[in-house]
């Protein structure tokens, strides 16, 4: 028996094989070294909260000789990623055991979960540490008859895989009820041992010295989620900002979402346990809810609420892994056909039309080159690179692929340099249709605007500013919006040159900032977030009197400029 | 007992649905109630209006409509729970929640609304369980969420410092109150222990102001007001009413999370006098419902109901908010002789009252308060004026400012306006509930709670604009915190029935997302600013005690939130050195500048008069003019840091003296005296005189040094000996006050 178990497991040790030595999945997340111990995070599942080796896995990790992973595993933890993964595949190969018949087409076919988590989520490490235990707590259930014998294997186990996951073990409370409820009836008993592995769990969550970067309120470190104000937690100690971009994990897992709901829904008539395909069912409407209606509505839906609610919740972004223990669960109790279909169903989707992991939610994948350029605009190279890398900022060094010079220049000019250019001393050239008044630039009435471009931003708006003065650059511009908040623009584009008759087309150098966040500002501690959208500011990068800037993208509000500032530096 | 409570049972609730005309009814209402007490009809966002017509007449067809139908099938008073309960979905959707003072914080608060209305609907098996679980756990929750926030340091918000102070004061002091306090403004009258209730939290919380140091377990005497001894009397009134321990439990909840504004008092404006007063009230209208029921009254209930009188008394107006249930008392006097220890308990009360009312009356002016020409601020008037500037505007010319909130026309409108502002921040559980509770009860507690309710809403209402003073909008905070008793008995009708109830359910969702709303105050996540001490009070601390020497300490300007969100008064004790400013506390609704207008208008040569005067060696700047004005004379002021927004300087040339005439050694200051000696028989010194001062072996006598500043003369003083400089006895100040040889009362 244990041979045919094996045996079904080969095509996936081939697929996986194969996969590592073209190094398909590597650099999913990072692994490093911190207070002597193994931590690794990942942007993908867990946004900010470090994790460290459970238990079990720390002696595997000393005998592999991983004791300075950061150096030697950086960004190669695949063999990390595999050794998780066989935890799982071996917990299934476990819990087919344990039943009464065994068929090589169903072990197929409940493989198929796992090339789908595989082929959605790459070699995860974090992922897999939370999805290892999944099948083994349900071994553990399976073996004892006693209901208290196996609440304490459970809550064992669930320790662990806490241990190793740690917040997203708190995503382990769903399966459980789910088994709770699909073979008993909701009595205080079963919520008192509910509530107890839930205990467990916050126990076993170590969150290690976690450094939360204080950003002002009005700062954002993702793109807008459309909903008035700032969303976050009530009570958690997270700060009153968001930083998982809601938009982005929408729209990347929006169609697995919906598939895997569509699918477990026709196969309904199929499944031989009706009120455990239902919970299925309940759970991928919940994950639909979550990615695919308006955010007005996914605010109120359950996966964000619990994001709320649960402390530390706030951190992570659970769809994804919801999605995955989902999967893990259907391998465990669906029928073949339904496992098999579904997975099908998400696998092909994947393989054609999904994205890769590269750009999946906050999209970070590390390169040595990057844990590099990490250390070097590691916070005024005093704190732990580990700060910034566990810290949202993270995203912004990424996105902008900031350089050591710049976080410099950027900490340098928190505030903008006093303004030396007057009225006489520039030519201002705008895009045809606009309604320009110089003199409103330089009025220093926030109730005065001159619109660029026609009425609404259609992309290609531009204005260029230059120095009539040749012994001078311009070194930093600044566009108030004054009283128009909401007329900023939506993307720009920086074209530097000597004239500005002769830009774009010459330019030297160009600046993109699409979609416009805002400029980027640092905290005290040198963490860096987006300011406000309205304050448009921005450096030149070379020696330029001649700055053309370009709105790129559409809007139904006008880019409107209330005042004009430009400071400038003299000929070096 | 059994006639003050409604006895319920399952049995008697026999249909556990709403009939359609039952629900028909229930639509109007709930339009009414959200329109009413909302002022607008919208929907999801508040900015979303979809009232068709006029809302004056909206409301008028509305109460019309639902008149009609409850005239034509009037429900039951059991079945009112659900009548009302369906406004609680209309809420739902509605922009109420979205209102930037409502104690749910929506958009997103719909979600934990949601989320636990979820829960409770798949326990409802189990529903008195979970609750039994989940609303004890939410206090302990509340209490770990406050130090989690406090993170050790102080609460410093307003008047926090200012109890703090007090706290202090009383500490050193208590039973020698009133006394003369040399360590502020050169010496005042350290007597607002009466008009604030700081005595009625001191008295509460002596065992654990006495065993620790104030400074470390301020903290948690707020927090065991707040989240136990609040909850546990409102338990133990419910049960004293003889209302189910389930009532009790859910009108606690609701008490710990009436309102918004509940939580702007205690917490952010720090008025633990009132807040302590309002807390005990319900033990009040419980025990007074008991002296008026035919259940004898034991020995142990009336001394019980003479300390919980004294104790809410203490803060004075609590004793208006009585006034229905006094009125109900003379009414029922005949009644209330039969109670044998009817008499012994007033007279008790009367005995252990009087004495202290009598001297309150007498050293705190309280005739000319309540007739003074009503110009004085809400705290959330100077609030808002100080977000916008408003209260920045004296100059070194001018020592008063031009704002002046004059006394209003008695309007409705207004009197609407003040009752919305409160509603929009109750929890909507008590606004919706109370009224079928009060139905619910019965008997005196059902006259009496709904008399006293209305009385609350009245007072509340209109009493602002008649004595703005007496900041009477308080009662409305006070009423919504005693509604939660009626509310909770309806809400606990809900969770009688045995079938799942989504009204219950939801009623549920609210409760608990209206425990996760305080937490989101408490960790200060709402437009009600908690501040706690920062480091600059440290800082301030340290250069205060560091660099004034033996003389004084001068704060510039006028100081009103500006020592980390709260006020200045406790800076003396911590630095153990002597401060002027404007003022300690907030007792001060205009900007006052701490220079006299005499000396302002003399330019330099006046202020620096008047720094001599007070024996300034370290002067405090944080408005920019005065950083200005002191930056601009080097020759007279060296800067010596900058703490946060406070620029620091010493004088040149300066030394120190506390003696206008003659000469002497001063040998301490403490919080009610001051110890010195004298090289002659007779001096001057720099500490302001006060009418019932007493020096010992000295003649003591007063010295007019300015138009403002009256200083104290000792004559026939022995030389070289110890003089103590201190405050006559109270009981001498209350002799003086009423027992005169010639009569005429004298204001102390």
């Amino acid at each position: 028996m244990v041979t045919r178990v094996l045996f079904s497991l080969i095509p996936l040790s081939i697929v996986l094989g194969i996969s590592f030595f073209i190094e398909e999945w590597r650099y999913t997340s990072l692994i490093f070294e911190r207070e002597n111990e193994l931590q690794a995070f990942t942007h993908f599942t867990n946004a900010l909260h470090a994790w460290q080796l459970d238990p079990l896995m720390t002696p595997i990790a000393d005998l592999l000789g991983w004791s300075d992973p950061s150096m030697g595993i950086l960004g190669k933890n695949a063999v990390l990623s595999l050794s998780y993964f066989f935890i799982l595949v071996s917990g299934l190969g476990a819990l087919l055991l344990q039943e009464d018949k065994h068929d090589l087409r169903v072990a197929a076919a409940k493989a198929l979960p796992l090339i789908a988590i595989l082929i959605i989520f790459g070699l995860s490490t974090v992922t897999y540490a939370s999805l290892c235990w999944i099948p083994w707590i349900f071994v553990a259930l399976r073996l004892f008859q006693s209901l208290y014998w196996r609440l304490f294997v459970a809550s064992i186990v669930t320790l662990l895989a806490g241990a190793a996951a740690g917040t997203l073990g708190l995503l382990f409370l769903p399966p459980l009820l789910l088994f709770f409820g699909s073979t008993h009836s909701f009595t205080p008993r079963i919520i008192l041992a509910s509530l107890s592995i839930l205990g467990c769990l916050m126990f076993s969550i170590d969150t290690g010295s976690l450094h939360e970067p204080q950003y002002p309120n009005d700062a954002h470190l993702v793109a807008d989620d459309g909903i008035p104000g700032h969303v976050h937690p009530l009570t958690s100690s997270a700060p009153a900002i968001p930083f998982i971009d809601r938009n982005l994990e929408k729209t990347t897992l929006r169609p697995l979402m919906v598939i895997m709901l569509c699918s477990l829904l026709l196969l309904y008539p199929l499944a031989r346990n009706k009120r455990t395909h239902l919970a299925f069912i309940g759970i991928a409407l919940i994950l639909v809810l979550d990615t695919a209606v308006a955010e007005e509505l996914s605010l109120i839906a359950p996966v964000q609420t619990l994001r709320r609610i649960i402390p530390g919740g706030f951190w992570i972004a659970p769809a994804s892994t919801l999605l995955a223990i989902t999967l893990v669960l259907i391998a465990i109790f669906s029928r073949s056909i339904i496992a098999a279909t579904t997975s099908l169903a998400l696998i092909i989707w994947a393989s054609f039309f999904g994205p890769t992991y590269e750009t999946r939610v906050a999209g970070t994948l590390l390169t040595a080159e990057d844990h590099e350029l990490i250390q070097l605009v590691s916070p005024q190279n005093q704190k732990p690179i580990q700060n910034l890398i566990l810290s949202p900022s993270f995203s912004l060094i990424k996105n902008y692929h900031i350089t050591p010079e710049k976080l410099s220049s950027l900490m340098r000019d928190e505030v903008f340099q006093e303004a030396d250019i007057q009225l006489p001393e520039l030519n201002i050239v705008v895009s045809e249709g606009s309604l320009f008044d110089k003199k409103n630039l330089f009025d220093q009435n926030p109730q005065t605007r001159s619109r660029i471009g026609e009425s609404g931003q259609k992309g290609g708006e531009y204005i260029c500013i230059e120095l009539i003065d040749q012994g001078r650059f311009i070194s930093q511009v600044f566009l108030s919006l004054g009283g128009f908040p909401t007329d900023f623009p939506r993307g720009l584009r920086i074209f530097e040159g000597a004239r500005c008759e002769t830009l774009p087309s010459d330019s030297a150098q160009i600046q993109e900032f699409i979609p416009w966040e805002g400029p980027i500002r640092t905290t005290t501690e040198g963490y860096l977030y987006y300011g406000k959208q309205s304050e448009v500011t921005f450096q030149t990068k070379g020696q330029t009197q001649a700055v053309l800037i370009q709105q790129t993208e559409k809007s139904f509000f006008d880019w409107s400029i209330a005042e004009l500032k430009v400071s400038t530096r003299m000929h070096e | 007992m059994s006639e003050i409570a409604t006895p319920q049972s399952d049995s008697s609730i026999t249909q556990e649905r709403l009939s359609p005309i039952e629900f028909l009814m229930s639509i109007p209402l709930g339009l009414l109630i959200i329109l009413f007490l909302g002022g607008e009809l919208s929907f999801w966002e508040w900015q979303r209006d979809i009232l068709p017509l006029s809302r004056s007449v909206s409301i008028s067809l509305l109460a019309a409509f639902t008149l009609l139908l409850f005239i034509f099938k009037p429900p039951s008073s059991r079945r009112l729970a659900l009548v009302f309960g369906v406004t609680l979905m209309l809420l739902f959707f509605s922009g109420w929640l979205t209102k930037p003072y409502s104690l749910l914080q929506g958009p997103m608060i719909r979600g934990e609304i949601l989320l636990f209305s979820l829960f409770m609907f798949s326990l409802w098996k189990h529903r008195v369980a979970t609750l039994w679980v989940a609303l004890p756990l939410s206090f302990l929750t509340l209490t770990f969420w406050f130090f989690e926030s406090a993170d050790g340091r102080l609460l410093f918000s307003d008047d926090n410092p200012t109890f703090l102070y007090r706290l202090m004061l009383l500490k050193e002091n208590f039973p020698m109150i009133p006394f003369y306090n040399p360590l502020w403004n050169a010496g005042i009258d350290a007597r607002d222990f009466f008009a604030t209730g700081a005595l009625n939290i001191f008295f509460l919380m002596s065992p654990l102001i006495y065993l620790l140091d104030i400074l470390t377990s301020y903290n948690s005497i707020i927090a065991l007001l707040l989240f136990f001894i609040l909850p546990l009397l409102t338990f133990f009134s419910c049960r004293l009413l003889s209302l189910p321990a389930l009532t009790g439990l859910l009108a606690a909840t609701l008490a710990a999370t009436s309102s918004l504004m509940w939580y702007r008092w205690a917490l952010q404006f720090g008025t633990l006098g009132f807040i302590t007063s309002t807390t005990l009230l319900p033990l009040v209208f419980a025990l007074g419902i008991r002296f008026l029921s035919d259940t004898p009254v034991t020995r142990r209930t009336a001394c019980l109901t003479v300390i919980v009188v004294t104790l809410s008394l203490l803060w004075t107006p609590a004793g208006i908010a009585c006034l229905p249930l006094i009125g109900i008392s003379a009414l029922c006097i005949k009644k209330l002789l039969r109670q044998r220890s009817f008499l012994p308990t007033t007279l008790l009360l009367i005995a252990i009252n009087l004495p202290w009312i009598s001297l309150f009356w007498a050293v705190s002016n309280v005739g000319s308060f309540l007739d003074e020409d009503s110009s004085r601020k809400g705290y959330a008037q100077v609030y808002s004026e100080q977000d916008t500037g408003k209260a920045r505007t004296g100059t070194p010319e001018s020592s008063a400012s031009t704002f002046k909130h004059k006394k209003e026309k008695v309007s409705s409108s207004k009197a609407l306006k003040n009752l919305r502002e409160v509603a929009n921040s109750a929890q909507p559980l008590i606004l919706i509930f109370t009224i079928p509770g009060i139905f619910l009860m019965s008997g005196m507690a059902r006259i009496v709670s709904g008399l006293t309710l209305l009385w609350l809403i009245v007072l509340g209402s209109i009493g602002p604009m008649i004595k703005p003073q007496l900041e009477l909008d308080r009662m409305l905070v006070i009423g919504v915190f005693l509604a939660s008793t009626p509310a909770a008995h309806a809400l606990n009708m809900l969770y009688r029935f045995k079938r799942r109830s989504a009204i219950g359910s939801l009623a549920f969702g609210f409760i608990l997302a209206g425990v996760f709303s305080v937490g989101s105050i408490i960790k200060n996540r709402t437009l009600v600013p908690v501040t706690f001490k920062s480091q600059e009070v440290d800082k301030i601390v340290h250069v205060v005690g560091e660099y004034s020497g033996e003389a004084r300490v001068l704060f510039s300007g006028f100081m009103l939130h500006d020592f980390s969100g709260g006020h200045l008064a406790p800076l003396p004790l911590l630095s153990e050195t002597p401060i002027v400013a404007s003022s300690p506390v907030h007792n001060l609704w205009q900007y006052k500048q701490v220079f006299p207008k005499e000396f302002l208008t003399r330019g330099d040569d006046g202020i620096k008069e008047y720094l001599d005067l007070m024996n300034i060696s370290l002067i405090f700047a944080h408005e920019k003019m005065w950083k200005k004005y002191f930056r601009s004379r080097p020759q007279l002021y060296t800067p010596l840091r900058r703490i946060g927004k406070f620029g620091v300087f010493t004088r040149n040339d300066f030394s120190s003296s506390y003696f206008l005439e003659g000469s002497g050694r001063i040998h301490s200051q403490t919080s009610s005296a001051v110890t010195l000696s004298l090289n002659s028989s007779d001096a001057v010194v720099k500490f302001n005189y006060l009418p019932f001062m007493t020096a010992s072996s000295c003649e003591v006598a007063p010295v007019q040094v300015s138009d403002t500043i009256t200083f104290t003369q000792l004559s026939k003083c022995p030389v070289n000996e110890i003089i103590t400089l201190q405050s006559v006895s109270p009981f001498e100040r209350w002799k003086q006050a009423y027992l005169r040889p010639h009569g005429g009362k004298k204001e102390w």
